[in-house]
């Protein structure tokens, strides 16, 4: 504790506290642009930080990663084009809120639940995280496969009108996510010779196409018709209200664990957590109100906030404890913290304890200054609302290009957002949702490759999956959570048919 | 009037922005000749992503040089295709002297296994960063505590060895490892050093052939141990571990890292950039920023690298087809 | 829709018989489990059996589809070719010429007609663009010969 008292008082010394506040609005700035994403933003910010004292150089990335994962949601809820994949969950519920006017209302709700589940996993990372990184030990092949097949199943639920349509979205993102080098074998699969092709399809640009390019073209169409049946959007600033925070907080506490779970498994990142806790919000919902979950639902928002920033300190409990990076932020992180001459390691909490702790402590204070320009923030950033829509339309796909193509400095990916964006109108229109095949694009490389690398450690043997309980619960999770809304839909429409008839 | 209030903040913003970033762009396209070489920013294309260990190591690098050689130097990361896009782009880059492009061992396996187009010959080679062997690791509880112990177990039972992907270095130095010793490995690939670095600590596989810059964390918590390296010298921060020659296993493969040039840059251009770059990478900042992220350090000059290059492309050329990795047709 | 539903799904049906035969068409791997053919076809097939239901599966109109209307039709695909267009020309002239004319032209299209809005917002955003990525935040932008 004292250590922590002693920690704080060096993150607010003047310099330091400055730089956590950059960070966080830089991290801001840079996760609501398309394309952006944390990850990004604090390779960006790495090599400022080399000729910085240690702990002002970390926090600086700090502040920058926590900034990002929750800046993506601000582009998602406002203007329905996620700035980052994690975020793609929150426009499922964010969007609906600023369609009905209620867009201060989602702000506030998605920052208070990000900054809350950032809180709560920075708190397991201090109090408990040597007895946490056992799970990122026990999490190897079979078990991440368990992981991904669970995370998938969750495309049923997304699926928002019609569930057939969400999964023919989801297989077919399935399908694409085969472009490129076989994970194991390193054969080029539909590559066409391009050698562009060779790792697959970059999944943001697709993001970016599927989401914010689409939206253009539906501005445009519905500028075209003069905005007949869609409503002009009214920006209300209006906070949420205590009494519909408080209806919030299971949700949030529980979207936070498992942020923070996934966060220690190595491999998994924000993304992932954000499907993941929408879909046990809306699992957990009573019955009648899973109808309203991708109308509207404030769960829908705080579920995925939650979960994503809680996996920012989940992910740091293996890179610090055991010098394993929980996600591609802290992977980067680690070279940080190397360059500065930092093994991170079971022996760092001896060595540099004071580092670690003053480190905790502006992860407390990130999250709460997150917490602050958040909403604070809120009548500037609802101020989008009010510029017409006919120069949004624009500025939309200016900032896609630029940020397609910021990703890996390939033109290539650019054409892929194009694509990408030509069909996600098409899907649009013809009742395809997006979302699914943006989960299939993170989690199909993760199954295909996990489920075959665990065949090779078991040289062929399928026991591998049944013989690790770990490995095995998530698979009979993703069968459960596949198949019940798929019989509860027959029910219901046999149902609605009896009632009709 | 509400677009005009738009338009005017929107003014401000950009003649502020304007004011602090502005003029410092340098649009001279000419012809560069030795004598006022350099006058403009440099590129360094780096064929991975920004944040991973080759990335560092260039950024570094391009940090220390800038002062040696008078003219900013700019990071570009072009990722994708294990390196081949990137080091495509920089072959196919202006020979003008301007734009280098890091290239690391990916020059040689990446053609020979058909996934690039590209040979080093593509290439001027102008200075060489560092290099760094491939090791076998184990846990520090396993039950083998030299390399002869573990080629014997290896003989009668299949150890599972976690590699950086099929056809990446780690697993061809895993491969090169198994055909010299008349073991057979089951080869676990992961996608990139670090998860098989992982699998390893949490004991799902028996051993890694990655270097000992990815395991030497582990090594000082006392997870693993090193049982040798694969190189013609021991490695400084492992002296007591022996190298696969000492043990009479004729074997030294691993990765490096340097600079190079498309291949038409006029002679005294190269030259410029050899001289400047000697003395950045022989420095003692350079050499403590390898030391900072373990890896190891070796300079050598254009010539020199490409012997290097030429001695090993020769090694992969046998290798690769003898595990099965060239293109099939 | 249904009609709609019906195309798409042959198309889909079409797509996966195609990734079916190019994953079966793959050499056999030498490593244990698995090969490179087993995803793509194990994914393709569940993609061939949805895209069949999706044919046979009878949907209400949910209103029109496509809300414009005669008038403006030609509006809408001059856009839409007109970020095709944009795309391709970047890597080209450039980014700050290209995304100058794009802007200007879909801001007209969607009925903006005061040029001193539409020159100066097209202008601003390209040139705020470059700056704020370029010498801001040190990214890159597509660069072409006309800057």
């Amino acid at each position: 504790m004292d250590l922590l008292l002693n920690g704080f008082a060096q993150v607010f010394h003047p310099s330091i506290f400055i730089l956590i506040i950059a960070g966080v609005i830089a991290g801001i700035v840079i996760g609501a642009l398309p394309g952006l994403t944390a990850t990004m933003g604090v390779a960006l910010f790495l090599p400022i930080t080399f000729g910085m004292d240690p702990v002002a150089g970390l926090l600086l990335l700090v502040g920058v990663y926590f900034g990002g994962v929750y800046g993506g949601s601000i582009a998602s809820i406002l203007l329905n084009t996620p700035g980052t994949p994690a975020s793609a969950a929150t426009a499922l519920d964010g969007y609906p809120f600023t369609k009905q006017g209620k867009a201060g209302k989602a702000l506030g709700i998605a920052v208070i639940a990000a900054s809350t589940g950032g809180l709560f996993s920075v708190f397991m990372l201090i109090f408990i995280s040597p007895q946490l990184a056992q799970i990122a030990l026990d999490f190897s092949a079979p078990e991440m496969f368990g992981l991904a097949i669970f995370g998938l199943s969750i495309i049923s639920s997304i699926s928002g009108g019609s569930v057939l349509k969400g999964l023919i979205s989801g297989v077919f993102g399935l399908v694409i996510c085969t472009v490129g080098m076989d994970p194991m074998t390193s054969y080029p699969r539909f590559t066409y010779d391009n050698i562009s092709l060779l790792n697959g399809l970059n999944f943001i640009p697709v993001m970016i196409g599927l989401f914010a390019i689409s939206e253009a073209l539906v501005i445009m169409e519905e500028q075209l018709t003069g905005g007949k049946g869609f409503g002009k959007i009214i920006a209300s600033y209006a906070l949420p209200t205590w009494n519909e925070l408080k209806k919030l907080w299971g949700t949030i506490l529980r979207s936070s664990g498992i942020g923070t779970f996934i966060g220690i498994v190595p491999g998994a990142g924000a993304d992932i957590a954000a499907f993941v806790a929408y879909n046990e919000a809306k699992r957990f919902a009573k019955k009648e109100e899973k109808e309203t979950f991708g109308k509207g639902n404030p769960k829908g928002i705080a579920a995925p906030e939650a979960a994503g920033n809680a996996l920012t300190g989940g992910a740091f409990v293996p890179l610090l404890t055991l010098g394993i990076p929980g996600d591609a932020v802290t992977a980067i992180m680690l070279g940080a913290l190397v360059v500065q001459g930092i093994q991170p390691g079971p022996q760092l909490f001896e060595t540099s304890s004071e580092l670690v702790y003053t480190l905790f402590s502006g992860m407390l204070v990130a999250n709460v200054l997150m917490l602050i320009f958040g909403l604070v923030g809120i009548r500037l950033f609802t101020t989008i609302l009010k510029v017409p829509k006919n120069i949004i339309a624009p500025v939309i796909i200016v900032l896609s290009v630029v940020g397609a193509f910021a990703i890996s400095n390939n033109y290539f990916d650019v054409f892929t957002m194009l694509g990408a964006g030509i069909i996600g109108y098409f899907m649009k229109k013809f009742g395809f949702p997006a979302s699914p095949i943006v989960l299939a694009l993170i989690l199909g490389p993760m199954a295909e490759s996990e489920m075959r690398r665990a065949l090779v450690m078991s040289e062929g043997s399928f026991m591998i999956f049944l013989e690790r309980p770990i490995a095995l619960t998530f698979i009979i999770l993703a069968i459960v959570s596949l198949v019940v809304p798929l019989i509860m839909g027959q029910i219901k429409s046999k149902k609605a048919k009896a009632i009709n008839e | 009037m509400k677009n005009f209030k738009i338009f005017s903040i929107l003014t401000v913003l950009v003649l502020l922005l304007a004011a602090c970033g502005g003029g410092n762009k340098d649009g001279d396209k000419g012809a560069s000749n030795a004598a006022d070489f350099p006058k403009k920013k440099f590129e360094l294309i780096v064929p991975y992503s920004a944040g991973g260990g080759t990335d560092t190591v260039a950024r570094s690098f391009a940090d220390l040089a800038k002062d040696e050689i008078g003219q900013p130097i700019g990071v570009v990361n072009r990722e994708g295709g294990g390196g081949a896009v990137g080091m495509q782009n920089g072959a196919n880059a202006k020979a003008d002297g301007y734009s280098l492009s890091v290239v690391t061992v990916e020059l040689l396996t990446l053609p020979h296994t058909g996934l690039a187009q590209f040979t080093y010959e593509d290439f001027r080679l102008v200075s060489l960063l560092n290099e760094d062997p491939a090791a076998i690791t184990v846990r520090a509880d396993a039950p083998w505590n030299t390399i002869e112990e573990f080629i014997e177990a290896a003989k009668t039972q299949k150890l599972k060895v976690g590699n950086s992907g099929t056809g990446a270095i780690w697993h061809l130095a895993g491969a090169a490892f198994e055909k010299e010793t008349g073991t057979t490995l089951n080869h676990v690939p992961f996608e990139g050093a670090a998860p098989a670095v992982t699998a390893l600590l949490g004991g799902h596989i028996d051993a890694v052939s990655v270097s000992p810059a990815e395991v030497l964390t582990h090594v000082e918590s006392g997870d693993f141990k090193v049982l040798a390296v694969m190189a013609d010298e021991r490695v400084e921060k492992l002296s007591d571990v022996p190298t696969l020659k000492e043990q009479g296993v004729d074997l030294s493969i691993g990765t490096w890292r340097g600079i190079a040039v498309p291949k038409d840059t006029p002679d005294d251009v190269v030259k410029v950039l050899e001289d400047s770059f000697a003395t950045t990478i022989q420095s003692e900042e350079f050499k403590a920023t390898l030391e900072k992220l373990n890896l190891g350090h070796r300079y050598e000059n254009g010539e020199g690298f490409l012997n290097l290059v030429k001695e090993q492309d020769a090694l992969f050329a046998e290798l690769i087809p003898a595990i099965g990795l060239s293109p099939q047709k | 829709m249904t009609l709609a539903n019906r195309i798409i799904g042959i198309g889909l049906l079409l797509f996966s018989i195609y990734v079916w035969l190019t994953a079966n068409a793959f050499p056999p791997s030498n490593s244990i489990g698995p090969g490179a053919d087993f995803f793509p076809k194990v994914t393709a097939t569940i993609l061939g059996i949805l895209s069949v239901l999706l044919v046979f599966k009878k949907e209400e109109n949910a209103g029109d589809i496509f809300t414009l209307q005669r008038g403006s039709i030609p509006h809408f695909i001059g856009g839409f070719i007109s970020l095709i267009i944009y795309v391709i020309l970047v890597p080209i002239i450039g980014f700050f010429i290209s995304t100058v004319l794009v802007s200007l032209f879909w801001m007209l299209l969607m009925g903006i007609r005061r040029w001193v809005v539409l020159v100066s917002v097209s202008i601003l955003l390209s040139v705020v663009v470059v700056i704020l990525f370029e010498y801001v935040m040190n990214v890159p932008i597509p660069h072409g010969v006309l800057y």
